[in-house]
């Protein structure tokens, strides 16, 4: 990660919590005049006041974003995260049409092989039984009723 | 002694020490290998003891609470990677002492101070609890509402290598805390039309998501090497040896008590602190600081160890959580529709002393599990994490599944997983959401409690802040918020 990377992130960031910020103040100060209360009993004194508070931490970013400076170099499975989070998102999807056994054996069987398992007696038997064990567990036991 | 009858009469229950000692087993694997933590540990129980009675919920959580604090200190003896922060501290002298051959008398005095650390701090909470309840009973909401705001500054100040990173996740908790029906005059807010955001975000994905995901993220994003496990071979210690380091541990564990009731400082903190202690206390060691001296480790494992007493009395007689672990404890008092504060101890009794007694079974499991594991634990050890996490994954999704039976839910693990993710990487710490996602209700219907009741006087501001309790917590949250910064170069000075 460069310096120049790092500095704009940190900017970002802080950009985005001062939207964060006058959005909030907006939202509550237009939802208060509608509400027709009075401050003290609005639901939106608490909002904007959380807003007010945001401001000024927004702000300190901003500044630190300006005036970062120095390189650090980490280690980062870029590629590797993206592939979990995105088998983890299409899980989610897919257990409401497969159900819960399925979809989560095919789930554990990718994830365990892409992340570098190499032994299919490990991959196979992990991918069978675990999703068994946890039906088991929580529809029996614990009277869940899974997908 | 109707308390301590209490606290036996659990302590004696089959069922509860079953319980107890099923969360012990599971936070004894849980604490031990990393990449998995107690907090997302407790927080998947939270979501599979959902339906269960409260002291049986309690009963597993303390098991994994106490043991899973203690366990972190055999990865870090053994493969110089602490099982969880609280155990930074133990590598320091417990991996020179394993690479010496050493490993099992570094896991000995680990599990020996562990255990009379957690002893200590629960003792402490018995016997202050009930004192700091009435005190906190002539609080007033203000009060109320200006303690959960020093609570989160402190957890900000301290958990966080930049203050206002700190605090911008505890806005972020609050913000997301706000959102469903307003419970004072019931109107939606921030719910933009989605109808399952009305009862508001519920905590157990939230908390799921943002320790358990977020985790595994973090875990796959740095690396999946594993690291390499030392050979423990058992060699006998005298009693009389082991308990040398006994009456210096007391003030370990005062430490750890401390530091464990100032909300969001815990387990690194005390262990540190008790660190330093030991390092100005002990003169000569055998071997010296940082290459295998025993004190090291007495020194760290019996402050983290009794933090846990220490975090709990904060969270037990104020509703303020201590860390992370008691804000998710606090939150299995919430879905059980228990409310922790001043009235709790007389009114749940029950619960406080499911708590005490949970907590004292379980150190007893620790010193029975910790020896029996100490020579196997390198097996455990050895799980690759490329087996490991997607396992963990599975669970998050199921825990928060099960909490209310909807796959919204599950998306909204995925998302404060996402956002947990993101937020570790650019190092703004999840502690203060969770805790501002916790505490936001309370602190709302208190601040606009405090504000009508003041409203109606001559004086706003003296109604306001006019009591000696609440003038004293303002300074309090001034000097925190104001000094901020130089707490963090303070602590950045003594790494």
């Amino acid at each position: 990660m460069t310096k120049q990377k790092k500095r704009s992130m940190t900017l970002y960031e802080g950009l985005v919590f001062f939207l964060l910020s006058c959005c909030l103040s907006v939202y509550s100060l237009v939802h208060h005049a509608q509400a027709e209360v009075v401050w003290k009993q609005s639901p939106y004194l608490f909002p904007l006041l959380v807003s007010f508070f945001l401001l000024p931490l927004s702000l300190s970013v901003i500044k630190q974003g300006l005036g970062e400076c120095g390189q650090t170099k980490e280690q980062f499975q870029g590629r590797t995260t993206l592939v979990m989070i995105c088998s983890v998102a299409l899980y989610i999807v897919f257990m409401g049409y497969l159900g819960f056994i399925v979809s989560t054996s095919i789930f554990i069987m990718f994830t365990i092989r892409y992340l570098g398992e190499k032994r299919w007696v490990v991959s196979i038997s992990l991918a069978l039984l675990f999703p068994l064990v946890l039906y088991w567990l929580f529809a029996t036991l614990l009277h869940v009723m899974l997908p | 002694m109707a308390d301590l009858m209490g606290i036996l009469s659990f302590a004696f229950d089959i069922k509860f020490v079953l319980l107890v000692f099923a969360g012990s087993f599971a936070g004894l694997f849980v604490g031990a290998i990393p990449g998995l933590s107690v907090s997302m540990a407790t927080a998947l129980l939270v979501s599979i003891t959902y339906s269960w009675q409260t002291t049986d919920a309690l009963a597993t959580i303390m098991g994994v609470y106490v043991v899973g604090v203690f366990s972190g200190a055999l990865s870090a003896i053994l493969i110089n990677i602490p099982g969880a922060p609280s155990s930074v501290v133990t590598t320091l002298d417990g991996y020179p002492m394993a690479k010496r051959g050493e490993a099992y008398k570094a896991m000995s005095y680990a599990i020996v101070y562990s255990f009379i650390g957690t002893l200590v701090g629960f003792v402490a909470l018995f016997l202050l609890a009930k004192p700091i309840s009435s005190l906190a009973l002539k609080f007033t909401p203000m009060d109320y509402f200006l303690l959960a705001l020093f609570g989160l500054a402190t957890v900000g100040s301290l958990t966080s290598k930049q203050f206002s990173k700190g605090l911008i996740s505890a806005a972020l908790g609050l913000l997301f805390s706000m959102i469903g029906i307003d419970s004072v005059m019931g109107t939606a807010r921030m719910t933009f039309g989605i109808r399952n955001l009305q009862a508001g975000i519920n905590i157990v994905p939230a908390l799921v998501g943002l320790f358990g995901f977020s985790e595994v993220l973090s875990s796959i994003s740095s690396s999946l090497e594993d690291g390499q496990v030392s050979n423990v071979s058992k060699t006998p210690i005298s009693m009389r040896e082991m308990l040398r380091q006994g009456p210096i541990s007391l003030w370990y564990a005062a430490i750890g008590i401390f530091v464990g009731a100032l909300p969001g400082a815990g387990g690194p903190v005390a262990s540190f602190l008790a660190y330093s202690q030991a390092k100005r206390l002990v003169k000569n060691p055998a071997v010296p600081f940082g290459e295998g001296a025993i004190e090291g480790i007495v020194a760290s494992e019996t402050a983290n160890n009794a933090c846990i007493g220490g975090a709990m009395i904060p969270m037990l007689t104020l509703g303020i959580p201590g860390d992370a672990v008691t804000a998710i404890i606090l939150s299995v008092f919430y879905v059980h529709g228990l409310r922790p504060g001043p009235m709790f101890i007389q009114t749940s009794g029950e619960m406080f002393h499911a708590i005490i007694a949970g907590g004292v079974v379980g150190s007893f499991f620790l010193l029975l599990l910790g020896y029996l594991a100490a020579q196997r634990i390198g097996t455990v050890l050895s799980i690759p994490k490329r087996v490991l996490l997607p396992l963990v994954t599975v669970l998050c999704v199921i825990g928060s599944f099960a909490a209310n039976n909807r796959m919204f839910d599950v998306l909204l693990m995925f998302l404060f997983g996402l956002l947990g993710f993101f937020m570790r990487r650019r190092s703004y710490p999840v502690a203060p959401m969770i805790l501002a996602l916790v505490l936001g209700g309370m602190m709302d219907s208190n601040f606009r409690r405090a504000v009508s009741l003041a409203s109606s006087e001559d004086h706003l501001l003296i109604a306001l802040f006019g009591r000696p309790i609440t003038l004293i917590l303002l300074l309090l949250v001034l000097f925190t918020l104001a000094t901020g910064s130089n707490i963090f170069s303070l602590k950045r000075n003594r790494s």
